[in-house]
């Protein structure tokens, strides 16, 4: 377990070292946030969440001891809230309503533009690659939670079936199974969507 | 291996996640059945799909934010530290007084019924309490001088109650009587 870089980092700053921390939410800031990101379908509440989540994690160290691998114990977290999040009744029917293309403000000034497309520029081609973008997005976010967070976590973060099965605390042949249904599920939607 | 087996299998054989035996026998399988061959290009291009799109990146501020939070989180911590000290040592301190006056008060209106003083005595000892402890009075029985007084008066009717009972030769050093 000790062999885990991310636990060593860890148990420094548990010693005090806080650009452990820093060096910790350099690897674990995009990723985390993403991964909620796929689970609630929206910006802002997946950096609030993200935040969440590296707060409790923060909290954590004064009593922590390693058990299992740091990114196992952090998208076991980030899951939990997700989950919690999509529980409340006010986020249940949280449409998907984030343009990729939405300005995002800052204290300064706006960044209209998030991805660039490196397709042709075309008007249509842009629109199309958006409408594209939000179905995909909203087929992902009406799997069941199980199966979004096995799919994130396979296709996003490219965990390993022992992986996924430790985070969501279930056997790898349960994994599999989540795997196979949310493709199919995936795939029936896609195919009804285009 | 059948189609129906070999569908169930694609998912963890897209993932690389199952033995060499049973690999081999998919790959076998994929080469000769076309319907199956497709089935896994869909999702391995759905696949491939969700890897390449809609990523975002963080805010800018995000990490400003966050440890705005922990300072916060952290103050809040400090003033809490401070609210429990005050709650666990300094307020019982006067609570536990004003229980100890309580049950004084309560056995010195109740002691004299206990050992049979008279009735005169009894109803001065009640007066002496209600004058201490009614709100409307200016002199309150938990400030230290007037509990004193409080002590001293009700020494002094205990002592003439029983100098007219049972009389006494010497001069009692508190009443003087």
């Amino acid at each position: 377990m000790l062999e885990d870089d991310d636990i060593k980092l860890f148990l420094e700053f548990q010693r005090g070292d806080k650009q452990c921390f820093e060096k910790l939410l350099d690897k674990y800031e995009k990723p985390v946030i993403n991964f909620i990101y796929h689970m609630v379908g929206s910006r802002e509440d997946a950096e609030d969440l993200a935040q969440e989540v590296f707060l409790r994690i923060y909290r954590a160290a004064a009593n922590y001891k390693p058990s299992s691998k740091f990114s196992t114990w952090l998208y076991r977290i980030a899951a939990n809230i997700s989950i919690d999040y999509k529980r409340k009744p006010a986020n249940k029917l949280h449409a998907v309503t984030d343009s990729i293309d939405k300005p995002i403000v800052t204290d300064e000034n706006e960044i209209t533009k998030e991805i660039s497309d490196t397709s042709k520029s075309q008007p249509e081609n842009i629109l199309e690659q958006k409408r594209i973008n939000e179905t995909v997005r909203s087929a992902l976010l009406s799997l069941p939670s199980n199966q979004r967070i096995a799919l994130t976590l396979r296709v996003y973060e490219n965990k390993s079936y022992q992986e996924i099965s430790e985070i969501l605390s279930c056997s790898v042949s349960s994994v599999e199974s989540l795997l196979f249904r949310s493709r199919q599920n995936l795939k029936q939607k896609l195919t009804a969507s285009f | 291996m059948n189609c129906k087996k070999a569908k169930k299998l694609l998912s963890a054989y897209l993932d690389g996640e199952m033995n060499e035996h049973c690999r081999q026998d998919i790959s076998e399988h994929l080469k000769i059945c076309s319907d199956c061959n497709k089935e896994y290009g869909i999702l391995f291009h759905q696949d491939t799909y969700l890897k390449q799109h809609d990523s975002i990146e963080p805010s800018p501020v995000f990490r400003q934010n966050f440890w705005r939070k922990i300072r916060d989180a952290e103050s809040n911590t400090v003033k809490n530290k401070i609210a429990e000290k005050i709650l666990r040592w300094w307020l019982p301190a006067p609570v536990f007084c004003s229980f100890v006056i309580f049950i004084f008060l309560i056995f010195s209106v109740v002691s004299p019924l206990l050992y049979g003083q008279n009735i005169k005595t009894s109803e001065k000892i009640v007066q002496l309490v209600k004058k201490m402890c009614l709100p409307s009075n200016q002199q309150k029985i938990f400030s230290p001088l007037n509990f004193t007084d409080f002590c001293d008066e009700y020494c002094q009717i205990l002592c003439e109650s029983h100098q007219q009972k049972s009389g006494s030769i010497s001069e009692c050093g508190r009443c003087k009587k």
